[in-house]
């Protein structure tokens, strides 16, 4: 398993100690999808660890999980984390009390195979946080340049791995991004058995770029 | 009557549209309703049935359908299609828990409040009831999107605005002349959820690369 992201963790570890608006409107929504809580949560591809505190600050226990271990270098102080792929998670069936996976689903090959996981060691009742780029808005179909007037091309559904992107110095073009559609994303978190509670769009000029919602392991 | 039927007085336009201007955009709905809904047996509401032009494709697929609609106008049209009532949606003439499925297709932009509308689904479905949604993809149709070219659309910030508009990139449809809310994704899905539904599966189609049309199918448990 090659881990895309380790040539690029001290870039990302700089970018998000940072804390751009985009990452702090992606923190707060993490905080208002989870909750208030006491028990573990695992950090679902957590890279860095830069949600860490985040999870931390709505009074859960965080532990991570990544493929990089360039990036769980940085993760280390921030949280304990091992190195594991997110669609075969070492972890026992429902032993989780809530999962959070933060601006991480477009960084994966077939993320319908990471929600299964995390449906699969969440606890009865357990939450699952999610919190992406919004799949409509935000991807190699989409061109942000005029921040008003958005550009929406014809390859929303195609569903493989782009470098493509409007922008020299954001994500997609240095590390690649895997197109995500809005039906693929839903359905597979209710084709892992999660149940859907609440969805939730944010952005700063009317278009959303930030998507997020929670739902519960029945 | 909560508020005044806008279809009234588009009824014929609309009856002409649906089968011929827009026919194809009909064949691709007619496609997702059967993909969606599967087969009957049983009741099928129609809330919003407009002129009833999708009562033939749930007769097919089993169901017997029953329309509501607003407008007696569009009820002119649809009572040579099926049984219906004038209602509003958001005060169903129909008793809790007695329909077996229900379906919303091309009206969610049509009410004020879908989420009330979504509430009334959920009370009249019966248990394992399925309830199809249907209609303009929230993200990629409406006053904030100008479609004039169907492979670049341009995108801008009235996606958070709520109200009621007439502003079309095309003089030809619906919303230039009969005005469409907007409903931002996130409304959708949680009108459904907080109707006490459970979202079992989500669709999207559109041609030349970019969806028009969004659709789900959700149970009550």
């Amino acid at each position: 398993m090659t881990a895309a992201y380790d040539a690029h963790a001290e870039w990302y570890e700089r970018l998000t100690v940072d804390a751009p608006p985009y990452v702090t409107r992606a923190r707060e929504m993490l905080v208002e999808l989870l909750g208030p809580g006491a028990d573990g949560c695992l950090d679902l591809c957590c890279g860095t660890g830069a949600h860490a505190a985040t999870v931390r600050g709505t009074g859960r226990a965080p532990f991570g999980v990544d493929v990089s271990r360039g990036q769980l270098r940085y993760a280390a102080r921030r949280l304990p984390a091992v190195v594991g792929d997110a669609a075969r998670l070492p972890i026992r069936d429902g032993a989780v009390p809530a999962v959070a996976c933060v601006l991480a689903h477009t960084d994966v090959p077939d993320y319908g195979a990471v929600v299964r996981e995390a449906a699969r060691v969440l606890r009865p009742g357990g939450r699952f946080a999610h919190v992406g780029i919004h799949p409509c808005f935000v991807g190699a179909h989409a061109d942000r340049r005029d921040p008003e007037r958005w550009i929406i091309v014809g390859r929303y559904f195609d569903r493989g791995r782009s470098f493509d992107s409007w922008s020299p110095t954001g994500f997609r073009n240095r590390v690649g991004g895997w197109q995500v559609t809005m039906a693929d994303l839903l359905n597979a978190i209710v084709g892992a058995g999660l149940r859907l509670e609440r969805v939730e769009e944010d952005g700063d000029n009317g278009i959303a770029d930030i998507l997020g919602l929670v739902a519960i392991r029945p | 009557m909560t508020s005044p039927a806008a279809y009234d007085a588009f009824a014929d336009w609309y009856e002409d549209y649906l089968s011929h201007a827009a026919a194809p955009y009909t064949a691709r709905v007619q496609e997702l309703l059967r993909d969606l809904l599967g087969g009957g047996p049983g009741r099928c509401l129609e809330v919003c049935c407009g002129t009833g032009a999708h009562a033939a494709t749930l007769r097919e697929l089993g169901w017997i359908p029953v329309g509501v609609d607003l407008s007696r106008g569009q009820l002119r049209h649809a009572a040579a299609r099926l049984p219906v009532a004038a209602g509003d949606a958001a005060a169903l003439p129909v008793r809790d828990a007695t329909v077996g499925a229900a379906t919303v297709v091309l009206g969610h932009t049509d009410v004020p409040d879908y989420a009330s509308v979504l509430a009334e689904v959920g009370r009249v479905l019966a248990p394992g009831g399925r309830f199809v949604h249907l209609g303009v993809h929230p993200c990629f149709t409406g006053a904030f999107a100008d479609r004039s070219h169907p492979s670049r659309l341009v995108i801008d910030g009235r996606y958070a605005d709520r109200s009621y508009s007439f502003d079309a990139w095309t003089p030809h449809g619906v919303r230039a002349r009969v005005g469409a809310w907007h409903v931002p994704l996130a409304d959708l899905l949680n009108g459904v959820t907080a109707a006490g539904l459970r979202i079992e599966r989500v669709a999207e189609s559109g041609p030349a690369g970019v969806p028009d049309m969004f659709g789900l199918v959700a149970r009550r448990p």
